[in-house]
């Protein structure tokens, strides 16, 4: 929430507009920028890390439960 | 009754927009209510060329609650979702501006605002940065339900418990 | 320390678990967990509240003395934390307490209501843990604290489906694979041109229907998500299309359950019933879990369905952005689409689903973590009032209506007090072995004849059968551990994701979606039905 800065900018508001608007330059930009749902950075990386996870956990139930006993 | 009313509130606001306000927000995102009061300030209030006015339109940041229990997409499909929420409700708003300028030519001096977030918090933090003496709003509207021709945007109220404690100046409701 | 305030929530959370689990290590509880049915569950719960307790103290006292940082400890451990501990505190809670409290209360209702409201409703602690994460956010809200780590309900539910993954063995993934592809191919379809044609007749524009058809027929806000950019949905469309699946599909979570157990349904049957009919994937593990949260044979027949769309989902947007394409010119590849966008965390659930298949998690002669041991064993037998029942019907000539290999199953039964094979083969292993786990076919055959109303048992010889057959089924203790994993991980995510519903997101529900929805939405609800209960036959899951 960065109004602070209150920079002007001025956008381009398509067809709809039929002109220019002024518009802070922080308006809506930082506010949705928390949109990742989860605390990855990439798919990718969730994934990833959600398959080690399991296999980290396959690994210690087999280990207690198949292999030490 | 209501006539009354607003008689009350043109003397009222006749006097003190005279004599004590100087810049004010008008908060609307073009629904019936927050016509009421643009319609207000903009044929009434405007009168005083000492009074500055802002318009600011909200993009409600609960859009971001509606994704829901959406677990399959990726983060990817989610910020290209937000991003396309945001342009699609910044071109509506600029629709509703542009409504605005040409309903009321009292309009061509203000200025327009876009701000995200939470609707009264939004509003207060605003008036304040703006150092605006009087903030306007529309009448609080029956949600139309389950209507066929619903309303724009998310049926969002301004909630008084909400909004009164944060105020920084004045609130102004337009009947 | 300065920060120790801010933590404070989850330091008392953290406190509150280890004075739990020292309370349960006194014994002290035991009376009342009699009571509750969950003394079973004594050892866990003390291990449990341990660990996690002193997990979150520590956690807690490094964020209260630490500057917040960015460092993967920061990102995975420390943030998310308070969220983590809230979540697993509310599913420990419902899981031992709220759970059998209600179904003692609504048993002890029942004379009163007519009807047994954990029964009608399906209140188990999967769908009281969605209610419990809905009405947290709506009337409280999520907590500062946990904010961060309510955004790990996705993962961890990724992790359940790769988890599940070890359940299957090829003929069922096969199976289903076939019924689920069929079915959601042609309900899919069906329901995307269904809305597009419904959006015709109505003069509805064009963005709306893309994004409702898109909702209606793949998986509900996923997709809508995924499609709204592409068909450039106006702002009110996107809203009203959202809440009514969102409203449509809780309504269904509750609906779905109750109708299968009333139609009879077949866990297979009502696994893929749930998985075409229901729109949220979430609200499908939801659905399949509170149809019946004990085995997860629903569930795993559920989550091949969910799959499937997963899979769908891509072509849709395709269909849907060439359909629209015309007016938007906004270009998709095919990379872009599907290969961008393919859900790896399936890679994963195939890897499970490989590395069980080559026998990892049980030796080669068990069957997917289960196997049968007719040999003889005490602990085996049926309890002496079970066999005295048994006695007692075959005296009273309850058993004649048994075809000959049946009846003389029964005998067996009856003379040995357990299945087993004849005892003057017990030195030849596979013989031996053979001859009873015929016996014990022919007994799951009396059952499934009683169930078919082709003759008719005393309940109390029925479960006395039942019992005899699940005494010789036995668990590997591997697979039993990774599935209680597995269902604690669906139990966090679903949570979790029960706290993703807003009311303001619900009550979004209208316009002309909801009109169109509502048609659509039960439409493929309805003929999903009949289709499913005339096509899908059991499939006999391990």
């Amino acid at each position: 929430m960065s109004d602070n800065k209150g920079k002007k900018v001025i956008i381009e508001t398509g067809e709809a507009g039929k002109g220019t608007s002024e518009l802070s330059e922080s308006a809506n930009t930082e506010e949705l920028e928390e949109r990742a749902l989860s605390v990855f950075s990439s798919e990718r990386n969730e994934d990833i890390t959600a398959l080690v996870f399991c296999l980290i956990t396959t690994f210690l139930v087999l280990l207690f439960t198949k292999w030490m006993v | 009754m209501a006539g009354h009313v607003s008689a009350m509130v043109f003397l009222v606001s006749q006097k003190v927009s005279l004599f004590m306000f100087k810049h004010l927000l008008l908060c609307t995102h073009g629904t019936e209510g927050a016509q009421k009061a643009e319609a207000f300030v903009f044929k009434q209030l405007t009168a005083d060329p000492n009074l500055k006015v802002s318009v600011l339109t909200i993009l409600d940041e609960d859009w971001r609650m509606m994704t829901g229990d959406d677990w399959l997409n990726s983060s990817k499909t989610h910020t290209a979702f937000l991003d396309h929420v945001e342009a699609q409700v910044s071109e509506e708003i600029a629709e509703e501006w542009q409504r605005i300028r040409d309903t009321y030519p009292a309009a061509a001096q203000a200025v327009f605002l876009q701000r995200t977030g939470a609707i009264a918090e939004t509003i207060t933090r605003v008036a304040e940065k703006l150092h605006c003496d009087l903030i306007a709003i529309g009448p609080y509207q029956k949600s139309k339900g389950l209507f066929i021709h619903g309303e724009k945007g998310l049926r969002a109220r301004i909630k008084n418990d909400t909004l009164h404690p944060l105020l920084p100046c004045p609130l102004l409701i337009a009947p | 320390m300065p920060r120790v305030k801010d933590h404070m929530p989850v330091l008392i959370m953290g406190g509150l678990l280890i004075i739990y689990g020292l309370i349960v290590k006194t014994g002290i509880l035991l009376p009342m967990m009699k009571y509750l049915h969950t003394h079973k569950a004594m050892d866990l719960q003390m291990t449990l509240t341990l660990i996690v307790g002193g997990i979150v103290i520590v956690g807690a006292l490094i964020n209260s003395v630490k500057e917040p940082g960015n460092s993967i400890l920061d990102r995975f451990f420390l943030q998310p934390l308070g969220g983590i501990v809230l979540i697993l505190v509310m599913a420990m809670a419902i899981r031992w307490y709220l759970e059998p409290l209600v179904k003692i209360m609504s048993d002890s209702l029942q004379p009163l209501l007519g009807f047994n409201v954990y029964k009608v409703l399906n209140l188990n602690y999967v769908v009281l843990g969605i209610l419990a994460g809905v009405l947290l956010t709506n009337t409280w809200g999520i907590p500062k604290f946990a904010e961060a780590g309510v955004k790990c309900a996705r993962f961890v539910l990724k992790m359940g489906v790769i988890m599940l993954g070890a359940r299957y063995s090829f003929a069922e993934l096969a199976k289903l694979g076939v019924y689920s592809v069929w079915l959601v191919g042609f309900f899919v379809l069906g329901t995307v041109f269904l809305v597009l044609w419904l959006g015709n007749i109505f003069k509805q524009p064009k963005s709306m229907t893309g994004v409702l058809s898109a909702g209606m027929g793949v998986c509900g806000v996923s997709a809508t998500v995924a499609v709204a950019p592409v068909v450039k949905a106006k702002s009110a469309e996107m809203a009203y299309t959202i809440g009514t699946i969102l409203s449509f599909g809780i309504i269904c979570m509750f609906v779905f359950p109750t109708i299968g157990h009333m139609a009879g349904m077949n866990p297979v049957q009502f696994g893929a019933w749930a998985g075409t009919g229901i729109l949220n994937s979430a609200q499908v593990a939801a659905a399949a879990l509170a149809f019946n949260a004990v085995d997860i044979k629903t569930l795993k027949v559920a989550e091949i369905f969910n799959i499937t769309r997963v899979l769908f989902l891509p072509i849709i947007v395709l269909v849907l952005a060439t359909w629209f394409g015309k007016e938007s010119g906004q270009k998709l590849s095919f990379k872009s689409v599907v290969i961008d966008k393919f859900p790896i965390f399936i890679l994963g659930f195939l890897l499970l689903f490989g590395m069980s298949s080559v026998g990892m998690f049980s030796p080669p002669s068990h069957y997917k973590g289960q196997y049968i041991d007719v040999s003889y064993n005490d602990r085996t037998q049926v309890t002496s009032e079970e066999w005295e029942t048994l006695k007692k019907a075959m005296a009273a000539g309850e058993f004649s209506a048994l075809n000959p290999e049946q009846l003389a199953a029964v005998e067996n039964l009856i003379e040995q007090r357990q299945i087993a094979g004849n005892y003057a083969e017990r030195n030849d292993g596979k013989v031996f072995d053979r001859v009873g786990r015929a016996r014990m076919a022919e007994l799951e055959g009396v059952l499934a004849a009683a169930k078919a109303k082709e003759l008719t048992l005393s309940s109390d010889v029925k479960s006395g059968i039942k019992h005899a057959i699940k005494q010789v089924h036995k668990k590997s203790k591997t697979i039993v551990t990774l599935t209680d994993f597995m269902i604690w991980f669906f139990a966090f995510g679903l949570i979790g994701l029960g706290m993703q519903i807003t009311k303001k997101a619900i009550t979004q529900a209208g316009g002309w979606p909801i009109v169109m929805g509502v048609i659509a939405g039960i439409t493929k609800a309805a003929l999903s039905f009949f289709v499913v209960l005339w096509l899908v036959k059991d499939v006999v899951l391990n």
